[in-house]
This record gives structure tokens, sequence and C-alpha cells, in this order.
């Protein structure tokens, strides 16, 4: 069965509608849903399923079917197979076949000059091989193999996961953005915390070295613009950014170390053109003021905290979803699941700028109960007409929300890194007149290769 | 003695490392007694109640007390050389784990770094902790308290399961639970069987301290 064309342009019509300040049909909804789920609902082993993908299909259509979401129920892709084969530290499994990251130092306070000098140098150079313990430093033939492999197996999941997805979205309508148009990259603080310092190291280093931070941070801005920028820039497509450290600081530190090269890596995406969208991980509320300040149609997700507030600050000029607590579908009866829901498009509907998610998606069947997640789902999708329809909510001018930071941002370099002017300067070819063609060619493998190796952190 | 005991609970409580550690050094320099360390050591540690303090009341935040438990660290590093040997006059025992399925364990080591501050002897099982592996630790430690923590929500699924373990094996009643971490709430802690639960180590450790006290 293919794409039921009239519900397909309904739903594409409401997300145009959401993402350009307009009050949509209704409010749409795109919830979220760990595989893991569908692969214990359908009885399948999970750590084996996760490997072998037998019998995946049809255990996600067993679960997807029931959600009358609007876009695909989905998920981040989890890869054991490239953990093995990379021997990958940061990913491990537990014993209840779920992958997880522990807290693991790779940097130590002392080299936060050696990474400054040149991020990617040093992702290269020293994190990788910290981090994937298969690489082997003293045999570059081995090591270039186990990268290879290991590549190789992160982008046989994703496709697995996306296939299922496009057959899936084929058959049940889903509205999806094209994937030239998404991207995924993180604040250059979090990326600190969550690949180099961890949790503990991060949170000594604002006390003992916050100008180390600081400067560590304003030096990932280019590389983290150009991972997180697609391909094709739209209003439509989103870089999706989790927030993950923010509100286990002060907000004073957060101001001096988190929010400036945060809001400069927003604001330089949407000078491009491009929106970010935002998962804010705890309770941002006494954040707002500063997420006031990001450009029209920033999308922000949020766990806990008040939706009220949250709506007043940010209701006029961004678009706000979260805040249901997914925790519900397990400890309350199915009426209360839908009572929570009402109380919540009661508060955050109204104006528009507002589609509806969970605080987050459920991550396993035991802590969930799917009957009252499909539901709530059910009961917003039929309960959330807009009987304004059309009027625009938005207020400001967008031109006016947006910072032009771009000048202030250097352009990304490193030795790793052959841009078309280097492939011009220092190659030929022995048919002349291609050569820049071959040169914006390889550059954009250059590219590719940096978004495949970020996207492995 | 020539530490100000009092300036010294201070500074730990005002995160100042600079002073806390010139403090120290220069006390374990004028060469002390084991008595005299072990009080200056009582002096840093009753800092960690003025951090769990000013967390309770929004000035302080969970950063704040991953580095006051660093802190604290180093300084028992310093006092080290000089500090007499531990009398076990312990206020109370934690057993401690994260459970089964979840790696997660900065919240986890937070409360134990401020339970052993508080005085409380702590044993850490670690994390992803089978109900099995509890329930043969519990025999063995005997102690006044579990802590059960976790991240994922998968953790509260554990948690039911470990205290389910617990009561087949008959120590239900010779132990108070507590359940911490992100997913946990008033509702989970009833379906769970725990005694208390929270999503903060500083109550936490009060909830404990009160459970303890008069005994």
């Amino acid at each position: 069965m293919l794409y039921d064309q009239e519900l397909l342009q309904e739903r594409r019509k409401m997300y145009t509608d959401l993402y350009t300040g307009i009050i949509p049909k209704r409010v749409p909804i795109s919830v979220g849903l760990a595989t893991e789920i569908s692969i214990e609902n359908a009885g399948l082993p999970l750590a084996q399923t996760q490997w072998t993908a037998e019998g995946l299909e049809d255990a996600i259509e067993n679960v997807v079917k029931n959600i009358k979401s609007d876009t695909f129920p989905s998920d981040v892709a989890r890869s054991p197979q490239y953990a093995e084969l990379s021997g990958d530290k940061f990913w491990n499994m537990g014993k209840s076949g779920i992958m997880q990251h522990p807290e693991h130092i790779y940097m130590q306070p002392e080299e936060y000059d050696d990474f400054t000098h040149s991020p990617y140098d040093y992702i290269l150079e020293k994190l990788l091989p910290r981090r994937l313990t298969k690489l082997d430093e003293s045999n570059s033939i081995k090591s270039a193999l186990v990268l290879f492999k290991a590549i190789t197996a992160m982008n046989n999941t994703r496709a697995t996961m996306g296939m299922i997805q496009g057959k899936l979205a084929a058959k049940y309508s889903f509205f999806s953005v094209p994937f030239e148009q998404s991207g995924f990259t993180v604040a250059p603080f979090d990326f600190i915390a969550n690949c180099l310092r961890g949790f503990t190291g991060m949170m000594s280093d604002i006390k003992r070295c916050p100008e180390k931070v600081s400067e560590a941070c304003e030096a990932l801005l280019p590389l983290l613009l150009k991972f997180g920028l697609p391909k094709v820039q739209t209003n439509i497509g989103a870089i999706f950014m989790p927030c993950h450290m923010p509100t286990f600081m002060r907000p004073a530190e957060f101001e001096k170390m988190y929010y400036p090269t945060f809001s400069k890596l927003i604001h330089a995406a949407a000078e491009k053109g491009q929106t970010f969208s935002l998962f804010c991980e705890d309770n941002w509320m006494r954040y707002l003021d500063y997420l006031q300040d990001l450009p029209q149609g920033t999308r922000f997700q949020f766990e806990y905290g008040d939706p009220k507030l949250a709506k007043e600050k940010l209701g006029k000029d961004h678009i706000i979803t979260g805040f249901y607590p997914s925790g519900m579908f397990k400890t309350h009866t199915k009426q209360q699941c839908i009572d929570k829901a009402k109380e919540l498009l009661d508060i955050l509907a109204p104006g528009g700028n507002y589609y509806f998610n969970f605080d987050k998606a459920p991550l396993t069947l035991g802590s969930t109960n799917l009957e009252n997640y499909y539901a709530v789902v059910e009961y917003v999708a039929e309960n959330s007409t807009y009987e304004n329809a059309g009027e625009r909510a938005f207020v400001s001018d967008r031109e006016s929300t947006i910072k032009h930071v771009l000048k202030d941002i250097p352009v990304f370099t490193s030795k790793y890194y052959q841009t078309k002017e280097d492939y011009m300067q220092n190659n030929s070819y022995p048919i002349e007149e291609i050569k820049p063609i071959i040169a914006s060619i390889t550059e954009g493998y250059e590219t590719m290769t940096l978004k495949t190796i970020m996207g492995l952190l | 003695m020539n530490v100000d005991l009092k300036a010294l609970t201070q500074a730990v409580g005002d995160l100042d490392e600079g002073t806390v550690a010139q403090t120290l050094e220069s006390f374990v320099a004028s060469a002390p007694s084991g008595d005299e360390a072990q009080k200056v050591l009582k002096a840093c540690q009753e800092g960690m109640a003025i951090v769990g303090d000013l967390f309770e009341k929004g000035e302080y935040f969970v950063g704040d007390l991953i580095f006051a438990g660093e802190l604290l660290t180093s300084a028992i590093a310093i006092l080290k050389p000089v500090l007499a040997e531990d009398k076990g006059d312990k206020t109370g025992k934690i057993l401690l784990a994260t459970v089964q399925g979840d790696l997660h364990d900065i919240g986890k080591n937070i409360f134990g770094g401020m339970a052993d501050a508080a005085g409380f002897k702590i044993a850490d099982l670690g994390i992803d902790v089978s109900a099995a592996t509890i329930v043969a630790e519990m025999k063995e430690y005997k102690p006044d308290i579990l802590g059960l923590s976790g991240v994922l929500t998968l953790a509260l699924d554990s948690m039911k399961t470990t205290v389910d373990a617990l009561i087949a094996a008959g120590l239900r009643d010779k132990v108070k639970i507590i359940i911490g971490g992100n997913p946990v709430t008033e509702e989970s802690c009833a379906i769970i069987g725990a005694d208390a639960f929270t999503k903060n180590a500083a109550e936490g450790v009060k909830i404990c301290q009160e459970w303890v006290k008069g005994r």
C-alpha cells in the first residue's frame, strides 16, 4: 500500500503551517517511541534482534500502526554492531539489552590547550584512539580496516532503520522532512562534557578553569556548525540538538560558559535559513528568558517545568512541545492519562506554535503501558482542531529575531580537511578543465567524512 | 592546632578549593596528632551539610554537589598521612546499587559521597546489579538502609524485582529502602514497595538520617 495522498497532504500542510508561523488545522502530533519497546512487545529477544534485525519490521509495524501520530514515532538508531566492531567504550549494552553510555573521561584537564588549538585534529588523533579500543595505533592498516568495518556497521544500522521507517511512512502516510534538510549537532559545552571530560570532570572544570572551558567552546563552534548544517537549509527541516548540562549548572555559569556558543550556533544556522529543534533535558524554566532570545521558529521540547510559563514566554515566536509526563502511562489509568493531555492542550494549543509530544520517548515495555500511550495520541488527534486555522501565529518579523554572528565565527579548518581551494592548489589532473568539478566533489567527500566521524561520537 | 575549624567548614561549604587545600596543607605540615586530624576531617565533612542546605534552597545545583564530592575527596587525600585509624563509630550502614539494566552512576555516587560525609558507612555494589546479588550482599553486609538508584525508566522495573526478591528472601522487614533517580515518583515508589523516594541527594541523606535517629 502506498501513501494516502490526501492524508499526507493534510499532514504536510499542518507542519508547513506550524513551522512558518501559521495556525494549522489541528495540533500536529510528533511522538517518539524507542525501538526496544516494539521488539519486546513482539516477544523477540532484545539484544539479538538489535544485532540481526530479524522480525524487526513487523515488530515495529505492530506498534506503529496503532499510533495516530502525524510523523513516524521515531527513535535514534543505536548500533550494537558498530560498538562491538570498533570497541567503542562510549556505548555499552547492559544486561537488559539496552544500549547506554556510562560516564568515561577521555581528556584530562591539562589537555584543553591542545584540544582548543584544533578540535577536529584532537578528535581524530586523540579521542578516537582512546574511545575505539580496537584501533591499533601501531598498525595503521589494521586501524583503517577497523574503522571501515565500524562505519559500515553504523551505516547499515541506520539504513535498516531508515528503510523500515520509509516503508511504514508510505503505508501509514506519515509526514517526514527530506533527509537532506535535517541535521544533528550538540552545543559546544555539551560536546566537551559528553565526549571528553564526562559529567564529573566538566563540573570541576567550570570551577577550576572556566576560561579554558570557554575557549574550547569557541574553538568547537566552526566544527559543530559544519557538522550540524544539512545539505539543504530550510525552515521546515531542523537541526536536532539534545541539550544536556544547563540545569546542572548555576545560572551564572550557564550564562558565562554554556549560552554564548550555544546561542551563536543557533543564530548562525538561522542566518543561513536553518531552524534548530532543541530537546531541553530536565527543567529549563530558569532559562526561558535566554531561550526567548533565540531566532523565531526555534523549537523546544521540554521535559519538566511549568507549561503556562513556557507558553507565556515563548508562545509568540517559538514552537513548544513536550511536558507530557510519559511515566504516567505506567502509573495512571487511561482516563487520567487522557485528562493530562487535555490539560496540556488547554494551556499550550491556543494561538498555535505548538505540537504534541511527550516529555521523552518511553524506553522499555515494562516501564510503559502502550494502551494508554495509544489512547492519549488518539485523543489529541481527535480533539485538537483549531477554529482559527490559517491565522498568523508568529508575531515578529523573522529577520529581526536573528543575530548576525556568522561573520564572527571563523571558517572551519583542519589539516585533515581538504577544501576545494586546497585541492586546486595542490593537485594536477590530466584533464585540467574539469579540476573545479573534481575539487568540489572531493570537498563533498571531506564533509561527508567529517559528518560520519562526528556522527559516531 | 593551627586551624580555624569553623572557617574550614565554611570554606568547604563555599566550595573554596584554594582555601581548603591551603588550610589542610599547612595543618598537615604542623605534624598534628591523629585525633586532631579527625577533628579537621569532621569540619570538612560538616561543610558538606552546608552544601546540601544550599542545594535544597536552590542556590547550589547538581554540579556543585559533584564538585563538593571532588573537594572532599581531595581534602581526605591531603589529610591521609596524618589521619588516625577510623574508630568505626558510624551513624548507620547503607548498601547502595544502581539496579540491573541501568549503567548510570553519577546520582548514586553523589548520594554515596554525601551520605559518607554525613557519617554513614557505605558499601557500593556499582552499576547493573542484579536482585540476586543485592539479596546476597544484604545477608553479608546487614545494612540499615538499602539505596537503589537508576536513571532509565526500566530501572523502576528492576527496583520492583529487587524489592520482591527481598520479600521472598524474608529480608524486607530488616531494612529501610530508599529509591533515587530521575524516573522515581510517589506512585512508582508505592508500586515498587520502597519506604521513600527522592530525586535529590541532599534530601535523600536527610531521610536516611531521620531513619537512624535515636536508634
